[in-house]
């Protein structure tokens, strides 16, 4: 026999059902390229080109690299099955024909292989070309330099390689395991045998409601940005697990409940949609949980990088309130005072108005800052905490502020509420998640311990951009903060302080951004000046300024980095849910063709089909844009909070492209779906109805 | 009155290009009369399937009439005629066109299900006649589960549920071993005998002499038809044979 008889044999085959055969092609090539894009963009030799937000960017990479990975193996084995069923026919011709199931085999598996090989031959050209385009648009964003030669990242190709060869054997393995139990006569048949009507384990769609259930916990019940950030992972495969369980069993279940009810069942406008949309969401389930997971994440990205871009300006001035930002270490909490910070304040003046400015819209924040543990009313401060990552999950911050500045950080006129205050005595205000109810608060150190009794609590309210912590915060105004923490800081001297002194001096110029910058890198030094020869117990220990227009740069870098990025993997999610959308389409309509036709000689009208069509083309529309909306809902708190870590505090900004980026997302799935029903209708139409 | 009345019937279907055109039916009268049960027989290509198709309004023939209770089937507007079809005709095919997606029962209420019946109605109309046919334990089967002949059964009971005017059969033994076959021969004179008005294509020469009338069709023309009358089915199984070796021969009416 001629050697190339079987792979001739396959290649026919193939060609011969071109029809279904292309499209699973063209989503077995997108897979590739996806799968390798998300690889090339995630390489060291990629994130290298970015200027900030490596690790961010690196995380948000890798994790879609690997989902795509998961929806690769669950799709192409789904539609590899559908394709498979509807080649039996064929197989079972060649085995009457006296084709030995060892041949059989043997076709089966070169048309894997072809296919493979064109898929990945595809894929990994697509993948390559797209990447360096995805590159060139980076560097571009960002200034870089621009190289046109083509960098291929060999670890992502063999990883790519890797991934896929596995995923082809796995579906070759189950369409010959599935051919060899077969006899000659069920394979001729067993395209109009049609599958068992599957019955929707009830333990399963429980088991997915609960798992739904605790992601969506999870999500709303985080109270700071480091859990968030920490759980957000265990969400996301909470969700996709549960996903898929409901829409492929849940629906399942959802419509033998339906069926239950006579009354409703036996109504023609559900009668043949419900028993349908049972029978086919076994495997179509998993189509739209696809559809439903990729829908979420391109929502999930879409509104994040799209607040953040548009949040830039707001986050920038969150990090830097004024347009010069000068940050200061002192080493006493009583160097705080007044008499000591004026002649700085004046050095500073100073030396802006030689340079043409004048020092406006002061902002002025002083505190003794310390990171604690609390428990039972007692915050056991240990300044080192707050370096470390697990315990953020667990610690407050503390600021203890003069009462005399009340007015100046509290922002508020109820002055009274400090008349009389005692040293044991505190006011608190409280932000970023933080709470007091008790009628004391101690503050231990050590063996130290202070307690003062609480004599009232107020939220802050901070003006917008003033900017909240990543970890609940306390302020504590007492008469004398020196005194609070006496014998707090008891290695004074060295380097490790449990007290941060820290005085906050921000102000405007008027100046242009060129001499902010270089008034910055002043200020810095002139600060210091003033107190250094007072001794070396007293002023300032460190001191740094920045300008606004400084750090514009960085900013704009690493959100429009992160923008891009974003824009980019949804571009590569739209492109794979458009395949999906489309397979599911084209193998739903050769699947519905015989249906229709039978349906329409027992007297059905066409009009009956179209509505039947429409509602039941309507529900599969609807459910996977309406649970990724149910998802992005519940995600929305948790994904807030993550937002706070890039200083994004402007929840109604979030809020918008949430919104938006749903709204534009629905549009264009509408006239995706819209489109390929069409496809789907002239399918069905093409049914010979005449044909008795 | 005749239950169904074709006169003169003819139709001329065109090639897709050029103006060849090929007489499928050429001139086609007979009557039916109600509670008959008429076989129509013919070799392929003799027109017959293009007759059934006429008469289950699936095509519009080209010129002649159908009368099916004195209502010409030509003025039934397009938008009307599935419905006509599902509150007058009842049909059974010989790939039986059972939906997988639906049980047996579900595959039998679909047409009063179209017809916006509730099911206590149906429920109640489908009991005696899932107890003739012999179907009352596969109900609740899908027909994946069940055999060819049990399917075939569901479906007769599909085209009676509606109480149709006349049944149209379409080789429905075509896909049936022997067993089968006679069993479902059996059901249809069993229908026939409590009044249903038949009308069956077929042919095989077994289940046409059951019937109490054939008709042979020929190049698109009504050859021959003969009657029962008192004759065994044996008898007229033999008088069958015997004009169809005629047909086969190209001979003419004796």
């Amino acid at each position: 026999m001629n050697r190339f008889f079987y792979p001739r044999l396959a290649w026919d085959g193939l060609r011969k059902n071109r029809r279904l055969a292309w499209p699973y092609l063209l989503t077995c090539i997108c897979m590739v390229a996806v799968f390798y894009i998300m690889g090339f963009l995630s390489s060291q030799g990629t994130l290298a080109l970015l200027p900030v937000g490596k690790s961010s960017a690196a995380i948000i990479l890798t994790l879609g690299k690997w989902v795509i990975l998961v929806f690769s193996v669950i799709f192409l084995y789904y539609t590899y099955s559908f394709l498979i069923r509807r080649r039996a026919r064929e197989f079972g011709l060649y085995n009457v024909l006296g084709m030995g199931k060892r041949n059989l085999v043997r076709i089966i598996s070169w048309e894997n292989l072809i296919t493979f090989a064109a898929a990945l031959a595809g894929g990994l050209l697509a993948g390559i070309l797209l990447s360096k385009l995805a590159e060139l648009g980076l560097m571009n964003l960002l200034n870089g330099t621009v190289n046109y030669a083509i960098r291929v990242d060999v670890d992502s190709v063999v990883l790519t390689i890797v991934c896929f060869a596995a995923i082809f054997i796995l579906i070759t393995l189950s369409a010959v395991i599935r051919t060899a139990r077969a006899s000659a006569v069920n394979l001729m048949k067993s395209e109009n045998v049609g599958e068992k009507p599957p019955k929707g384990n009830l333990i399963i769609a429980l088991l997915g409601i609960i798992l739904l259930g605790v992601a969506y916990w999870l999500a709303v019940s985080m109270a700071n940005p480091v859990s968030a950030l920490q759980w957000f992972f265990v969400a996301v495969i909470l969700v996709i697990l549960s996903t898929y369980l409901l829409m492929v069993t849940g629906s399942v279940r959802m419509c033998r409940i339906l069926q239950g009810n006579k009354k409703y069942y036996y109504k023609a406008k559900h009668f043949v949609s419900i028993s349908s949309m049972a029978y086919r969401m076994k495997r179509n389930g998993a189509g739209l949980a696809s559809i439903c997971i990729i829908a979420t994440m391109i929502l999930v990205m879409l509104s994040t990088t799209t607040c953040m871009w548009f949040g830039a300006e707001d986050s920038l001035k969150t990090n830097y309130p004024r347009e010069i930002n000068l940050t200061t270490h002192l080493y006493r909490p009583e160097d705080l005072s007044d008499e000591n910070l004026r002649p700085v304040e004046d050095a500073i003046r100073a030396y802006v108005e030689e340079n043409g400015g004048t020092v406006s819209n002061i902002r002025d924040n002083r505190a003794a800052m310390l990171f604690g543990k609390p428990s039972e009313g007692t915050v056991q401060c240990d300044y080192r905490m707050q370096d470390s990552f697990t315990s953020l999950n667990e610690i407050i911050e503390i600021d203890l502020v003069p009462a005399s500045r009340w007015a100046a950080e509290a922002r508020s006129s109820e002055e009274n509420i400090l008349d009389g205050l005692a040293d044991d005595e505190a006011v608190i205000l409280t932000d970023s998640g933080a709470s007091w109810t008790r009628d004391t608060i101690t503050l231990a150190q050590g063996s130290v311990s202070k307690t003062f009794r609480v004599k009232a609590v107020r939220a802050a309210e901070y003006e917008a951009g003033s900017g909240e912590s990543i970890v609940p915060r306390i302020t504590m105004f007492v008469p004398d903060i020196a005194k609070a923490v006496e014998g707090f800081a008891s290695e004074l001297y060295s380097e490790r302080q449990d007290v941060q002194v820290s005085w906050y001096y921000s102000f405007d110029t008027g100046l242009s951004d060129e001499e902010n910058i270089r008034i910055a890198s002043e200020v810095e030094a002139i600060a210091v000046r003033p107190l250094r020869d007072t001794g070396k117990t007293a002023g300032i220990r460190s001191s740094w300024a920045e300008s606004r227009a400084g750090g514009s740069a960085d900013f704009y870098g690493m959100y429009g980095s992160l923008f891009f990025i974003g824009i980019l993997l949804s571009a590569v999610f739209l492109v794979a849910a458009v395949l999906i959308i489309y397979y599911k389409q084209i193998s739903e309509g050769y699947e519905d063709v015989k249906r229709f036709d039978i349906m329409q000689k027992v007297g059905m009208t066409k009009k009956d089909i179209r509505s039947s069509v429409r509602s039941q083309l309507l529900t599969v529309f609807a459910l996977p844009l309406v649970f990724a909306g149910l998802h992005l809902f519940f995600a929305f708190p948790m994904i807030r909070k993550m937002l706070t870590l890039f200083s994004l505090y402007n929840v109604g900004l979030f809020i918008r492209t949430t919104v938006i980026s749903f709204v534009v997302f629905a549009a264009f799935y509408a006239i995706v779906y819209r489109l390929t029903s069409g496809v789907y209708y002239r399918i069905v139409s093409n049914a010979d109805t005449h044909e008795m | 009155m005749s239950l169904l009345e074709v006169k003169s019937l003819k139709k001329v279907y065109k090639t897709r290009f050029g103006g060849q055109s090929v007489e499928a039916l050429k001139n086609v009268t007979f009557t039916v009369e109600e509670g008959e049960y008429v076989a129509i027989m013919g070799e392929s290509g003799s027109g017959k399937t293009t007759l059934l198709n006429i008469l289950a309004a699936l095509d519009k023939a080209t010129s002649g009439v159908v009368l099916l209770d004195g209502m010409d089937f030509s003025k039934i507007k397009e938008s009307n005629v599935a419905a006509f079809r599902r509150d007058n005709l009842g049909f059974v095919f010989q790939e039986f066109n059972l939906l997988d997606t639906f049980t047996l029962e579900d595959n039998i209420y679909l047409p009063l299900v179209l017809a916006g019946k509730d099911y206590k109605e149906m429920s109640a109309k489908l009991a005696p006649i899932a107890e003739t046919l012999g179907i009352k334990d596969l109900l609740k089967k899908y027909p994946y589960e069940v055999s060819g002949g049990q399917k075939q059964r569901a479906a007769v009971a599909r085209a009676l549920i509606t109480d149709p005017r006349i049944i149209l059969a379409d080789e429905p033994t075509g896909a049936l071993d022997s067993r089968s076959t006679d069993e479902l021969l059996r059901l249809f004179a069993e229908v026939n005998r409590q009044g249903q008005t038949i009308l069956m294509v077929t042919h095989s020469a077994r289940a046409a002499s059951r019937a109490g009338r054939v008709l042979f069709i020929r190049d698109g023309e009504v050859f021959h038809q003969l009657y029962r009358g008192d004759m065994t089915d044996d008898l007229f199984y033999q008088k069958i044979a015997d004009t169809l070796t005629l047909l086969a021969q190209g001979g003419d009416r004796e």
